[in-house]
């Protein structure tokens, strides 16, 4: 196993890529990088504050990565699995089919083509794209989540949400401050609004059961589309 | 007698975009055949509309379309200007044009009225990972665009390696600037 340290900028930018192999992220109070791998490449660009990794044998070997707090990372995988742990800046992953898994960003782009999608929290804006994987996260900012036939679960989403999905379910719960738009074909939907939360609503719906207790008002606008999925609001 | 030699094939340069419709098995399962030809038809109609004098639509692939630019800002604001219309299609109709579009500028060899050839296959690849309503486009097309596209931002997504493709293709997300 090779180990190699970095004496990086801390506003470094982390670039990984791999193909099957696995890639490990920790974000942890520190000021060098630290990458551990087989026969990895490494090569500094932009004066040292980019780090740009490939892994080895021609990407099937895993990537163990030790970085500062609020570093930017963006990785790419064909099947390899994604786990970023600890607290990161911007956040960039795209995988055919591996898993991703992201505990914290400040604004986050997660797209895996078959494998699932997790995101503990994001401060900002964040975007999550799976064609049959899940989608998972916590508190975010504000979301645009998709699916093909996976499921859409957001926690709690602070400002704007954008949703869409084929047959998967659309479950999320929003503050009510920034507008909504959901399209499904034959997904449910659920959604959790503050109670009291007058909507400005545009739905638009084939043969799905629409439910809308809330009064009507301008604190929200929300557009909801299906064919014939159910859409749900219900007081939180 | 000797089979005389296959014709060498006649290689262009320019962007190829692949559309998929998103969910249009699920629709067409749900709708019938008729919504979902009515479907087809919107789509095609549109892209029609919008195609340039030099632009055309190579073939249709099921519920996508293969169409060939002569050049790469075209076929970036082309990309734009689509999702717009078909974002208004979806909401002024009853049929839910979800599309996503990809796009990759490179060589392509010419067969008969078909384009083939390894910057065909990436440019196929690429759309798989876009959501509906989204542009990606492959560096080389952002490269090619040069700068020409000053209302355009284009964000990066990183390597991504793809199957059957020896090198990794750096992707953006083309969005106009000011839209979230």
């Amino acid at each position: 196993m090779d180990l190699q340290h970095f004496d990086l900028p801390v506003a470094v930018t982390l670039r990984l890529q791999s193909r099957s192999g696995a890639i490990n992220i920790v974000a942890e109070p520190r000021e060098d990088v630290v990458v551990e791998g087989e026969k990895f490449d490494a090569t500094e660009a932009d004066g040292g504050a980019m780090l740009e990794v490939r892994s080895g044998h021609g990407g099937a070997k895993s990537l163990s990565v030790r970085c500062p707090v609020g570093t930017d990372v963006v990785v790419g995988t064909q099947s390899g699995g994604v786990s970023l742990t600890g607290e990161f800046g911007t956040v960039s992953v795209t995988t055919m089919s591996g898993n991703i898994d992201v505990e914290r960003a400040d604004e986050a782009d997660l797209r895996s083509g078959a494998g699932g999608v997790h995101l503990g929290s994001c401060g900002g804006r964040c975007r999550m794209n799976s064609m049959s994987g899940s989608i998972i996260a916590g508190s975010v900012g504000a979301a645009s989540a998709g699916t093909v036939s996976g499921s859409i679960t957001i926690d709690r989403v602070a400002g704007r949400l954008k949703a869409r999905s084929v047959s998967g379910t659309i479950k999320a719960s929003c503050d009510g401050e920034g507008a909504i738009v959901v399209k499904t074909v034959s997904g449910k939907v659920h959604l959790e609004l503050p109670t009291g939360t007058a909507l400005e609503t545009r739905f638009k719906t084939l043969s799905g059961k629409v439910r809308n207790p809330f009064p009507v008002g301008h604190d929200c606008r929300l557009e909801a589309m299906s064919i014939s999925g159910s859409i749900e609001l219900v007081p939180s | 007698m000797m089979a005389a030699a296959p014709p060498k094939s006649t290689v262009v340069r320019g962007t190829i975009m692949f559309t998929d419709i998103v969910g249009f098995t699920e629709f067409n399962a749900v709708r019938g055949d008729d919504d979902a030809i009515e479907l087809l038809a919107l789509q095609e109609r549109i892209v029609g509309e919008e195609l340039g004098p030099d632009a055309r639509i190579v073939k249709q692939l099921g519920d996508g379309l293969m169409i060939w630019f002569a050049d790469s800002c075209a076929a970036i604001e082309t990309g734009l200007r689509l999702q717009e219309r078909f974002e208004e299609a979806s909401w002024s109709s009853d049929t839910p044009l979800w599309v996503r579009i990809g796009l990759h500028s490179g060589q392509q060899s010419r067969r008969g009225d078909d384009l083939v050839g390894h910057d065909v296959n990436v440019a196929s690849r690429i759309v798989n990972l876009a959501d509906s309503g989204e542009v990606l486009a492959s560096e080389a097309t952002v490269r090619s665009a040069d700068g020409g596209m000053p209302e355009v931002e284009f964000k990066q997504l990183g390597p991504v390696v793809m199957k059957g493709i020896p090198n990794p293709i750096n992707l953006y997300r083309a969005e106009r600037r000011g839209t979230v």
